[in-house]
């Protein structure tokens, strides 16, 4: 996986040497940054041996009802944009909340729920401004995502941070055995006394939090927040926690891996960019790329496992 | 001895797996019409050298004869097609079928130009083998998720037999099975002997190996031991053979009078059983028997807050515990733990490290803060691993990869972590071999010495009445009686009546 970023940064260094410039390489992690925030629900909810399908119409919706919130002031107060973040997080808390009831407590189940939930947040969104985009924020709002810091822009910040959080609280932390083990057998954990319950409704929670949070963000970075600003995150989300090292299964792997999963893909896309490729063939080159990883990951597995190929997937 | 009589001819073979030599130049024969038995301690290779004659392992040295030729099976439709099928311990079954289905899987009768699964005639071959078999409980349309596992282990059975075999080999056949169904599976081992098909059976109980063998293999650490013919050997020449030393008395019970009441329950009713009173006291180890299907395991799991309870009281430790949002979380904060019947899937997170494992009930308990030290959790694994002597390399390996005695050990490691005071134990010794249950015997008993409360559920009569202080008999979900084992009626056939008869 480690390889994985070396096989594709050799590659385009050798098509094109800026792709290492300084300038590119940040590029790269300020491309990445708000993909990995969302793919934080993402991590969690695959590693429990579930999915959360919702992350990316949740950070539409915190997106656009924060940009509601916040195109009326044309020089906002810190207190003013504060409120802002918040209200993107409590956006997808409540979205978060309804995951988790409804899939942890009264166990619909999460594929159902999740991609209904996305279908209603995406909904939701159009609701909100009549279809419209919310664009032109102020200066002290872009800056959230976008002032420079020692040359980088404040979101890669974010990011490394919330990633450390995250990545501490999986391996570090009560909770996150709880997850694994819930990944790993529900049974099991059931039986040795772990509340399975409430630590799925907990991780679709932080799901939506995160997700609401990263919706946020994108519309500081990017100025603007549309009904669709976050649609297709929750396919990069997945590819970015796949191609990191954690399987469907559950139980294995961890956010550390997602974040070299989602720099890979920032570092593809951008790569693929500064050849000159069109999108479209930005889009199977990824998606070929994407499936590459699966398979070799299903067949490494495979091995490992003396059953072989049958056993690898429930 | 006529050699024409031989079927299945091992030379020298050999298999090795990394960092051990599973099987060690193991040279046995195996005769047509008869029933052979393999036994031996966890890791002796019974397993191991069964799978390479069924097509599922390769060996890597020595040499298999299958009628005096060269067998050598690339996989296990090989072996099949040369007349050698297996019976797993694990069960086999594809859940979200039907029993037809699973029975005639790979073979399934066909019609029609399109080729298409004759249904009726598949349940129809189905029940004919069935009734061939005295199967009488389970229908071809059956969904096999819906069966108990005592009735999937039947179908497996139904399954394996129902192909032409030369060579049958069962691996723990009766381990899920009431008497009933063991007497059947009997029947029909006898059958298929006297009509020239050759088997072999791996097995952990002593008492079948001396009822349905002709021959007994003993294996230890991978190499062959000896073979003796039933009627010439005694239980503790075998014992002794598989252990290299004598067990004698494996139970070592110590009967202490009880100290403080540690669980009483009272008038429980739940959805397989009703109006249950019981009590469980320090010091004690008290006994639930009961046929497959009498409630145990549905009343244990909800004693333990898994399952819903629908009526009647709690009490530990004296005090009331409240059903509402009753779950095991609490009712291990209530010192109490639970050993599972099935110890893969419910009792380990199999694909997880042993040192994770170990600490997996007692995270509250070791990291009250809610931030873990992996200094920590590795020495409270080192410790379990030395205690309780689970056999591994190292503590970060994962479960999957013990023998099914050290993955017991685990299991208990867990629960001895969390210092209970009331223990639930499910079929402690299921699938074990003798050895491992005799360390499993100890370790229960110095629970006891040390104070716990202990409630086994049991199907092993000879393990119940070795260890229990008080049995409580179970039928259909209602208790049919307690015996005391100071009383005369402490016997496993007053035992067996009341599972079947019940009370009254």
């Amino acid at each position: 996986m480690v390889w994985g970023i070396l096989v594709v940064v050799v590659f385009f260094t050798i098509l094109n040497p800026s792709f290492l410039s300084f300038r590119n390489i940040e590029n790269i992690l300020t491309d990445s940054s708000v993909l990995l925030i969302v793919s934080i629900g993402m991590t969690m909810s695959i590693l429990s041996e579930q999915i959360d399908m919702s992350v990316g119409g949740t950070a539409t919706l915190g997106g656009m009802v924060a940009g509601l919130y916040m195109q009326q002031f044309e020089n906002p107060s810190a207190m003013q944009i504060f409120i802002c973040i918040v209200i993107g997080i409590l956006v997808g808390t409540a979205v978060g909340v309804f995951n988790g009831v409804m899939i942890g407590k009264f166990k619909y189940d999460f594929w159902l729920i999740t991609f209904a939930t996305m279908s209603v947040t995406f909904g939701l969104s159009q609701v909100v401004t009549g279809g419209n985009v919310i664009s032109g924020f102020s200066r002290n709002f872009r800056n959230v995502s976008n002032y420079e810091l020692l040359g980088v822009p404040m979101i890669v910040f974010i990011a490394a941070v919330v990633s450390a959080v995250v990545i501490f609280a999986l391996r570090g932390t009560r909770f996150g055995m709880h997850v694994y083990a819930v990944g790993d057998s529900e049974m099991c954990a059931g039986l040795s006394g772990i509340n399975v319950k409430s630590i799925r409704t907990i991780i679709y929670v932080i799901s939506g939090a995160a997700a609401g949070f990263a919706g946020v963000l994108l519309a500081a970075q990017t100025n603007s927040a549309s009904p669709i600003s976050g649609s297709g995150y929750e396919f990069d989300a997945m590819a970015a926690v796949i191609i990191g090292g954690t399987p469907f299964e559950g139980g294995k792997g961890g956010f550390g891996g997602t974040v070299i999963g989602a720099l890979i893909i920032s570092a593809l896309t951008n790569g693929l960019l500064t050849i000159g490729l069109s999108t479209y063939v930005q889009q199977v080159l990824i998606g070929v790329f994407i499936l590459s990883i699966i398979v070799f990951s299903v067949l490494s597995e495979a091995k490992k496992n003396k059953n072989g190929l049958r056993r690898v997937y429930k | 001895m006529n050699s024409q009589n031989i079927l299945l001819e091992l030379k020298e073979v050999k298999k090795i797996f990394p960092g051990i030599v599973a099987v060690n130049n193991v040279s046995m024969d195996i005769r047509k019409g008869e029933v052979h038995i393999i036994i031996g301690e966890n890791g002796a290779g019974k397993s191991t050298i069964v799978k390479m004659m069924a097509g599922i392992l390769k060996p890597d040295g020595g040499e298999m004869l299958l009628n005096g030729k060269h067998y050598a099976p690339e996989n296990v439709h090989e072996a099949q097609q040369c007349g050698i099928n297996i019976i797993h311990q694990e069960l086999n079954v594809m859940l979200n079928r039907t029993v037809a289905e699973n029975v005639y899987i790979g073979r399934e009768p066909i019609k029609g130009p399109f080729h298409v699964v004759d249904v009726k005639k598949m349940n129809r071959d189905c029940q004919e083998l069935f009734d061939s078999l005295q199967i009488s409980q389970i229908k071809p349309t059956d969904l096999i998720c819906n069966l108990s596992i005592a009735q999937q282990q039947m179908v497996e059975v139904a399954k394996a037999v129902s192909t032409k075999n030369d060579l049958l080999i069962m691996d723990e056949p009766t381990s899920s099975l009431t008497q009933k169904e063991i007497d059947n599976l009997f029947r029909l081992t006898r059958k298929l002997r006297d009509e020239g098909v050759a088997i072999i059976y791996i097995s952990h109980r002593m008492q079948e190996v001396a009822e349905i063998g002709d021959r007994i293999t003993v294996m230890r650490d991978g190499c062959y031991v000896g073979t003796r013919e039933t009627k010439d050997v005694d239980m503790q020449e075998l014992i002794t053979m598989m252990v290299g030393h004598k067990i004698e008395n494996i139970y070592n019970k110590t009967y202490y009078s009880p100290g403080k009441e540690v669980l009483r329950v009272e008038d429980l009713t739940g959805l397989r059983f009703r109006n249950i009173n019981l009590n469980v006291h320090s010091g004690e180890i008290v006994g639930i028997a009961g046929l497959i299907g009498a409630g145990r395991t549905e009343l244990a799991k909800a004693i333990f807050g898994f399952d819903p309870i629908n009526g009647g009281k709690v009490y530990i430790n004296g005090e009331e515990i409240a059903f509402r949002g009753y779950n095991t979380s609490r009712a291990v904060s209530n010192e109490m733990s639970f050993l599972p019947e099935d110890r893969k899937s419910e009792g380990l997170c199999v694909n997880m490290s042993i040192q994770d494992n170990i600490v997996q009930s007692a995270l509250s308990k070791l990291f009250p803060k809610g931030f873990t030290h992996k200094k920590v959790i590795q020495s409270e694994a080192q410790k379990g691993i030395k205690n309780l002597k689970i056999s591994t390399t190292s503590e970060k390996k994962r479960v999957s990869a013990l023998s099914g005695g050290n993955q017991q050990k685990v299991v208990l490691a867990k629960w001895l972590v969390t210092k209970s005071s009331l223990f639930i134990f499910d079929e402690p010794t299921r699938g074990i071999d003798i050895g491992a249950k005799s360390e499993i015997y100890s370790l229960i008993n110095d629970l006891v010495k040390n104070g716990a409360a202990i409630l086994m559920i049991s199907s092993d009569m000879p393990e119940l009445i070795g260890l229990a202080d008080r049995i409580y008999v179970m039928k259909d979900g209602e208790l049919s009686g307690e015996i005391h084992a100071n009383e005369t009626k402490f016997t496993q056939e007053n035992i067996l009546n009341l599972a079947i008869m019940g009370g009254n």
